[in-house]
């Protein structure tokens, strides 16, 4: 998993928990890569869902709404750091249905070892279906980000979520 | 230091110790980035060099190639250039621009460039354009012919414009070319000038030919018509029998001047046809009867097999169709020897106002070769060079025959099994009116009765003294009161002075001919509201232009020398009864 995503997540927890919850879920987590985590490495994906559970068991909050946030947290990041991504976009369905064949792309130039979550999309009359196939099954991340995007364009959608396979790899999104 | 503080410092430092070791994961990584941008440099050096090297290789391919196309274009004995839609040069072969470095300058100009830079008057670049113009409105290719003059000498030049056309269809490029047509345009006015030469002395001839068979018509046609006069006026079988004999020997010469006077009228592409109605079945029977003496004496059967469809009365031309019959039942004659000859028609179609014959001439004669039916029908062309010996004749009649035929969108061939016969056999249209009721013109003239004629006073303007005679020796079996004048102007004074019921005039005659005769009255006519006098030409010239010729010029009809008794009587049944 790209460096950014860890790095960023550090961040959100450092800013909303503070540096104590922070230093305590690396300290109990016995991370191979120590917890320190730069932007541009990658490291293993078993090291994120390690510190999601850790920060979930110490904050109280359920795993689920830690994601959800950090996906919100991330759109901003992404839009400070990407503007190119948003220029031409008017509206969010335009810019989800540019992951998978236009930004997704270009990451894969970058970082040809990247490992990204495919989203496919149609749309259906005034509503947008996104289906999330990811192994990582993260799919409260993506919810997150798609809010945070709908937010972004002072849209007001609405999300429905359906599983089209138990194990949380392969989610449907009715956004309208 | 209290418990606290410390386990805050801690924090911190393990937070530090944490960043330091990103940063120098960070530093690592960018430092094998750092390296493999610069291997990646070192790799991109090395492909763009492969890749000039290929695009330099490349180029002198294609230089190659075109020296190699341009090689062979110089090796074209013309003048070729490509030039844009603009009229810019892309190309130029050496021999259109011979200076090199003239040439070079040119790429990427146009006409009017070269001609600023060569002070060369602008109306050559302006001649240019305007061919461009023609190819880009019509989209086709341009071509004319230049006319040069350098140092004194003529120079032709054969230019042609032809546009490209790019997927669109539009017009992409033009290629010019060039080719020196010096030699052949000289050539070609020369052989124009030779042949222009060489028509002049055949008309000349031609020319020639006609006015001496003229000229030799006249006396003939008195020595023929006083011979029919001394023939019903013989009295001593003896002398009956010479004069037959005269008049089949004048027949024939007059026969065959007509064939050389016919002849050249074609040669000059004067021939006409006219579309008259006629009956039918009289030219048939006249036909038969030309013939039927010379049948009867040397024992062929000349019979007819007609089809009773065809009307009575056709339209078309009825003197060419009677001359091609004379001819090709005369050529039959003069080759049988026994056995007989058949005319036969044939109705092919019919429609309310036209209709198609097909006619035979069907003979048991000596037949012609099948390596020479095709010779038959040309000129001077006869069987064998010995075929005029044995047979006579000039060698024209099937050529006129076939002219005649052809002329009026007909088609003749012959068929024949040398030793057996021979068949002529062509067809012709003829329009004709389903209602036509046979009216009084071409009613049978000979079966009237022309004792009306006695006491009629009859005009006669006739210079040569023979045709007087002939004439004179023709009408006064009917008796008329007959004055004979020499020339039109005396003839003009006779109609001052009186009227007549009838008055022919000699279209050709010193101090004042026929034709202006006859308007000078029809003038006078008009002018004194008088009544039509009766006119009627009498000319030695049988062709129709000259029929025509003297109706419009107020003639009411027509009589050909040497006068046919069946014709007179027609004339004098139709103005006198």
């Amino acid at each position: 998993m790209k460096g950014i995503v860890f790095s960023e997540f550090m961040d959100l927890v450092e800013e909303k928990f503070g540096l104590e919850t922070m230093d305590e879920i690396i300290e109990s987590s016995n991370l191979a890569s120590g917890g320190s985590y730069t932007a541009v490495g990658t490291y293993p994906h078993g090291e994120m869902v390690t510190l999601l559970g850790r920060l979930s068991e110490v904050t109280k909050v359920p795993a689920e709404k830690l994601l959800n946030v950090f996906g919100h947290h991330l759109f901003k990041t992404f839009h400070k750091n990407y503007p190119a991504f948003f220029t031409e976009v008017k509206h969010p369905f335009d810019l989800l249905e540019q992951i998978d064949n236009h930004i997704h792309v270009e990451v894969k130039k970058l970082y040809p070892d990247a490992e990204l979550p495919r989203f496919e999309t149609t749309r259906d009359g005034e509503s947008l279906i996104m289906i999330y196939r990811s192994e990582r099954k993260m799919a409260d991340l993506a919810i997150g980000l798609i809010e945070a995007a709908a937010a972004h364009y002072q849209e007001d959608l609405k999300i429905e979520t359906e599983m089209l396979k138990a194990d949380g790899s392969e989610v449907k999104f009715k956004i309208s | 230091m209290p418990a606290d503080l410390e386990k805050q410092l801690k924090i911190y430092l393990r937070a530090v110790e944490r960043e330091k070791k990103a940063r120098k994961e960070a530093e690592r990584l960018l430092e094998d980035r750092a390296l493999e941008l610069y291997r990646t440099n070192i790799e991109l050096q090395e492909l763009n060099r492969s890749l000039e090297q290929k695009v330099s290789e490349r180029a002198r391919e294609i230089k190659k190639q075109r020296n190699f196309y341009e090689s062979i274009l110089n090796q074209v004995p013309a003048e070729i250039i490509v030039s844009d839609y603009n009229h810019n040069y892309i190309f130029i072969s050496e021999s259109a621009v011979k200076d090199p470095k003239l040439r070079e300058w040119l790429i990427g100009k146009n006409d009017f460039d070269f001609c600023r830079y060569r002070d060369y008057p602008l109306e050559f670049a302006q001649k240019r354009a305007s061919h461009y113009q023609d190819v880009k409105n019509t989209l086709q290719i341009s071509e004319w012919v230049e006319h040069n003059e350098k140092d004194g000498q003529e120079y032709y030049h054969l230019r042609r414009l032809v546009p490209l056309f790019n997927e669109q269809e539009d017009i992409e490029m033009f290629i010019g070319y060039s080719l020196d047509i010096t030699k052949s345009e000289i050539y070609r006015r020369e052989l124009v000038e030779a042949r222009d030469i060489a028509q002049k002395a055949t008309s000349a001839k031609s020319e020639f030919l006609s006015k001496i068979s003229h000229e030799i018509r006249t006396p003939l046609n008195a020595i023929i018509g006083l011979t029919n006069i001394m023939m019903n006026e013989a009295h001593h079988p003896d002398q009956a029998h010479y004069l037959q004999s005269m008049k089949y020997s004048a027949d024939s010469l007059l026969g065959i001047i007509n064939e050389v006077l016919d002849f050249s009228k074609i040669e000059a592409g004067k021939i006409t046809f006219e579309s008259i109605p006629f009956n039918f079945s009289h030219l048939i029977q006249g036909i038969q009867q030309s013939f039927e003496f010379r049948a009867n004496e040397i024992g062929i059967d000349l019979r007819t097999k007609l089809d009773p469809r065809i009307p009575r009365i056709i339209e078309g031309d009825r003197v060419k169709l009677n001359q091609i019959f004379l001819n090709l039942v005369g050529n039959a004659m003069k080759f049988t020897a026994k056995g007989e000859i058949i005319i036969e028609t044939k109705l092919l179609e019919k429609t309310d106002d036209f209709l198609k014959i097909r006619f035979a001439v069907h003979d048991s004669g000596i037949g012609i070769a099948a390596d020479k039916l095709d010779k038959v029908f040309e000129s001077f062309s006869q069987e064998g060079d010995d075929t005029t010996r044995k047979f006579g004749g000039t060698g024209l009649g099937l050529t006129i025959t076939k002219k005649f035929i052809e002329g009026q969108g007909g088609k003749i061939w012959v068929e024949s099994i040398q030793g057996k016969g021979s068949s002529f056999i062509f067809e012709l249209s003829f329009k004709y009116n389903a209602d036509h009721k046979e009216n009084s013109a071409i009613k049978q003239e000979w079966s009237r009765d022309l004792s009306m004629v006695k006491g009629k006073r009859i005009l006669v303007a006739e210079d040569n003294l023979m045709n007087q005679l002939v004439l004179q020796k023709m009408l006064e079996k009917w008796e008329p009161e007959l004055e004979m004048v020499s020339n039109g102007a005396l003839a003009l004074e006779k109609l001052h002075k009186s009227s007549y019921d009838l008055v022919f005039l000699d279209v050709q005659m010193p101090i004042k001919d026929g034709i202006s005769t006859v308007e000078e009255w029809r003038n006078h006519e008009a002018n004194s509201l008088s009544k039509r006098q009766a006119i009627v030409a009498l000319t030695a010239d049988a062709f129709s232009e000259s029929r025509q010729r003297v109706i419009d010029a107020g003639m009411d009809d027509f009589l050909s020398k040497p006068i046919e008794i069946s014709e007179l009587r027609r004339v004098l049944g139709k103005y006198l009864t």
